[in-house]
């Protein structure tokens, strides 16, 4: 079966698409701009690395706009993954839902009135597992975004490794943080992972951060 | 206590969100065999419980299979969404085309809850339900069903999503 992905760049969408490739063909990559850093849908920072990751992964990348507003925002994303239908003959969609049922059935919404498949297979996955199968298959992967207190500066453009999930296993017997930041605590980047051909490198970045709320934002970067 | 745990999807893929959490959840406290719906008649016996786990939205194959066997199984079942559907249909009732997805609020009495949340994903529904007691409905289907005489469940809703109480007050009773 041809398949689409909704791709955020971030580290479940990659995951998810690594598991869907197993079985499957990845004919393209979706991903929606959204002008509403607050989007309840779309991952927000960084998002135009997604064009570099997909060359990364030698797989075309269709891009929607949205400006971000609360279920309009669906209405965006029904006409990229129609595109996607005409343009790649895609008859399913792949999301990296965890957890999420507003995003999960919103999608699983749009691709029931498509007649596409939709499959999320990550759905329910316990985060700190999905976090350390991430580690064992070599992803590498940053903290893109934060907005939860007690993560700090610290944590925007730090590497998810093995030591970065025992402190957010403490964050989250003490403060119920989610561990792989499925309440929306950080959003994460992938710059290398299993199906990628080159490796993403950051050269110039810039970091704005207050009050726990922050963007590792990149401001230059290629492949190698 | 062992647990008959039958796939009904069609596809590999669909596995990991439709079957995982319900094999995650049981190996936890209990002994599990995961079959295919295919083979399932075959295995059956062997088990002390059996749950039907749901499948994708797009995934119609499951009602191509036999399930008459599920009439001479003197075991408690529990069907998830395509799993109540195959329960339905084996005692006399009948698929319908009704959509819901997302949460919905249930109301009724499953193993002692009146009215919680539960998370639809389904488009088709049943009827002719003359077989069993409906035991909980959404404002627009039946969402939890017993057969009159045998410890068959089925629930339309995924209880694997935020009603995991579900999977172990049925594993209890």
């Amino acid at each position: 079966m041809k398949l689409g992905v909704l791709f955020s760049g971030g580290k479940d969408s990659t995951l998810a698409m690594h598991l869907a490739e197993k079985h499957h063909e990845i004919s393209c990559l979706l991903s929606m701009k959204s002008e509403n850093d607050e989007s309840y849908m779309f991952h927000t920072p960084n998002i135009g690395i997604t064009e570099l990751q997909a060359e990364a992964l030698d797989i075309p990348l269709l891009t929607g706009f949205t400006a971000g507003e609360k279920e309009l925002e669906l209405a965006d994303l029904k006409d990229l993954i129609e595109n996607a239908v005409e343009l790649f003959g895609i008859e399913g969609i792949v999301t990296g839902a965890v957890g999420s049922v507003y995003q999960a059935s919103r999608v699983q919404k749009i691709c029931a009135e498509l007649g596409l498949w939709c499959f999320n297979p990550l759905w329910q996955f316990d985060q700190i597992e999905l976090l350390e199968k991430l580690v064992n298959e070599k992803y590498e992967i940053i903290i893109s975004s934060i907005a939860a207190y007690p993560l700090d500066q610290n944590w925007l453009g730090r590497k998810i490794d093995s030591k970065a999930i025992s402190e957010l296993k403490v964050l989250q017997d003490k403060y119920k943080l989610h561990p792989a930041g499925e309440g929306g605590e950080f959003e994460s980047l992938v710059l290398n992972a299993p199906m990628f051909k080159r490796k993403i490198k950051i050269s110039e970045y810039e970091k704005e951060y207050s009050n726990h709320a922050g963007v590792f934002i990149v401001k230059e970067a290629d492949l190698k | 206590m062992k647990v008959l745990i039958v796939s009904t999807c069609s596809d590999k893929l669909s596995e990991l969100e439709f079957v995982n959490p319900i094999v995650n959840l049981i190996s936890k406290k209990h002994d599990y065999e995961l079959v295919n719906i295919s083979d399932a008649e075959r295995k059956s016996v062997k088990f002390d419980k059996v749950i039907i786990c749901g499948t994708s939205v797009a995934d119609n194959d499951y009602l191509q299979n036999n399930f008459e066997w599920l009439k001479n199984l003197n075991k408690p079942v529990l069907g998830i969404c395509s799993g109540i559907q195959i329960i339905a249909k084996t005692f006399g009732g009948v698929i319908i085309p009704k959509k819901e997805i997302g949460m919905v609020e249930v109301k009724g009495e499953l193993f002692g809850q009146k009215k919680f949340e539960a998370y639809a994903l389904h488009t088709n529904g049943i009827s002719k339900l003359s077989a069993f007691k409906i035991l909980a409905r959404s404002k627009k289907s039946v969402q939890a069903i017993k057969h009159k005489s045998k410890e068959i469940y089925g629930v339309m809703f995924h209880p694997e999503v935020r009603n995991e109480w579900v999977i172990s007050e049925f594993i209890k009773a």
